[in-house]
């Protein structure tokens, strides 16, 4: 007996060895070795919405295993994709549906309308002033308002930056779009970043909104009169003074606090002060729990460097 | 560990130890998790290993048959993959992959399709129950008792509340120790003990209802 059981009584004992004893059946072995080999490589997909997938477009091969369930499965289980019989397993493009061809034409011509009508919009009605310093870093691209400019071109595309305008920075580890907002705060944004050029002092609401990516911020003397507001999916981050990264992806929001004040403002309102040296990661789907952990080293490197560069 | 070697789940299912993941495997290392943050296949398999047998013994627990429980860990390595990039080398995620687990079975467990087969009362632990007893149990009679005990057993665990069966779960057929689950479920090691001892203490009534 273990230390950790000494409050188990003699008839405990034995009904714990009754638990133990329950049968346990093992895995299918084509089961196990497929989702090995799925989760190695990449290709694992999600299994228990999949009856909604099937629904939708219709695809789903009501023969064999898949399309009846087996006498005494579950409802639950009987459309899973581990046991279908196609060659399609894991894939999600398999099962998606593909729109139709009047709609690719019809989405092929709005476009590259809508894109010049938005580019054109952006152009006519810019701000008479911008307050930030605007840089570009590498061999990527930005695109804004439809239009796609060598991120190093700022010069071209920098009547195009409104405040509130969603930008995308795509190319290469070298690649950085950097923003200097007044004295508030510098921010650098990293290929895959989906975000809106930040507000000027005094914009009420949130001053950027993210949607994918990361960023780097670190604030400057000014910022203490105005607090930097950050927007992902499913919190707010409210920047004080600190040296942070906010990292989004289609899953989850990842916040690393250098050092400093920040809080982070769940969807459902609940605040929470972040830790200096921390990270927390909120998963988007409510379903996991919040990681919080120290940050890495290379995010911390990162972050240095560029705290070093406001405030040498 | 060889590709070949981790093939087949059989033997990792058996008798779980306390503190192990995955029977008494030794933690995965630092550079092992580094390698799996970035995703390296051969890093991937050897976590994968490591893992699958507690979070399938978890589910196959949890899930009423086979075909359940696989889709339990299907979803919990779906799950794991996408966050894993985060991961942090220099800690243990062996509790962080077990809440996953414990989150995703809550899931299953509240869903209605799960619902409408518990009313049917773990038919698959009955499933070939004779084929498993030993040798010396040939009596039909005394294996149509056997498989009643156990049938009895699944229905009662069934009815535990929730943090009381999550506690048993974890540590009879999870292998958790009490440290663990403590982490894993918030609360304060001699809580989690004292958890688990109330919840054989009520499983143990809900028995003796049931043969009354």
């Amino acid at each position: 007996m273990s230390s950790d059981d000494l409050d188990i009584t003699p008839e405990q004992r034995k009904l714990e060895e009754q638990l133990r004893e329950l049968p346990v059946s093992e895995p299918n072995p084509d089961f196990f070795a497929r989702l090995r080999d799925e989760f190695a490589h990449g290709k694992i997909s999600k299994p228990l919405d999949e009856p909604t997938l099937h629904a939708v477009d219709g695809t789903r091969d009501d023969s064999g295993a898949t399309g009846a369930a087996a006498p005494g499965s579950t409802p639950g289980a009987f459309e899973s994709p581990l046991h279908e019989s196609s060659g399609a397993f894991g894939s999600d493009s398999s099962r998606r549906r593909e729109p139709s061809s009047r709609g690719r034409n019809l989405r092929l011509f709005l476009f590259p309308a809508m894109a010049a009508a938005a580019a054109l919009f952006l152009f006519l009605f810019r701000p008479p002033t911008s307050e930030f310093q605007v840089r570009g870093e590498g061999g990527g691209t930005v695109a804004i308002g439809g239009l796609t400019f060598p991120v190093t071109d700022t010069d071209a595309y920098r009547d195009l930056l409104v405040p509130g305008a969603m930008f995308h920075v795509e190319g290469d580890m070298a690649t950085v779009l950097e923003f200097e907002v007044g004295d508030r705060y510098k921010l650098v944004a990293t290929p895959g970043v989906e975000m809106t050029v930040p507000a000027t002092i005094g914009k009420s609401g949130s001053d950027l909104e993210i949607t994918n990516g990361e960023i780097r911020v670190t604030s400057m003397e000014g910022l203490a009169q105005a607090p930097l507001s950050i927007d992902a999916p499913g919190s707010r981050i409210d920047v004080m003074g600190t040296t942070l990264a906010v990292i989004c992806s289609p899953d989850s929001v990842c916040v690393c606090l250098l050092d400093g004040n920040a809080m982070m403002t769940d969807r459902d309102g609940s605040p929470m002060q972040l830790e200096p040296g921390m990270r927390r990661i909120r998963f988007n789907d409510n379903d996991d729990p919040d990681m919080i952990e120290p940050i890495r080293g290379d995010e911390r490197m990162k972050l240095e460097a560029l705290r070093s560069r406001v405030a040498p | 560990m060889s590709d070949e070697q981790a093939r087949t789940p059989t033997g990792a299912l058996t008798s779980p130890g306390p503190n192990s993941a995955g029977q008494g495997t030794p933690s995965l290392s630092k550079e092992t998790l580094d390698a799996v943050r970035q995703r390296d296949p051969e890093a991937l398999r050897a976590f994968f290993d490591h893992f699958f047998p507690r979070v399938y013994r978890i589910a196959q627990r949890t899930a009423r048959n086979k075909e359940t429980a696989e889709d339990i860990a299907q979803e919990v390595f779906y799950r794991i993959y996408r966050a894993v990039e985060r991961l942090d080398p220099e800690r243990d995620p062996s509790g962080w992959v077990t809440t996953i687990t414990l989150n995703t079975c809550r899931k299953h467990w509240a869903s209605k399709a799960e619902a409408q087969a518990r009313q049917t009362l773990g038919f698959e632990d009955r499933e070939g129950i004779e084929e498993r007893l030993p040798a010396a149990v040939a009596n039909p009679q005394e294996i149509l008792e056997s498989s009643e005990q156990k049938g009895r057993l699944v229905a009662a665990l069934d009815q535990l509340p929730e943090p009381m069966r999550e506690t048993i779960v974890l540590h009879v057929y999870g292998g958790l120790g009490h440290d663990e689950i403590a982490e894993v479920l918030g609360i304060g090691h001699a809580a989690a003990r004292k958890r688990y001892s109330r919840a054989l203490a009520r499983l143990g009534e809900l028995l003796e209802e049931d043969g009354a």
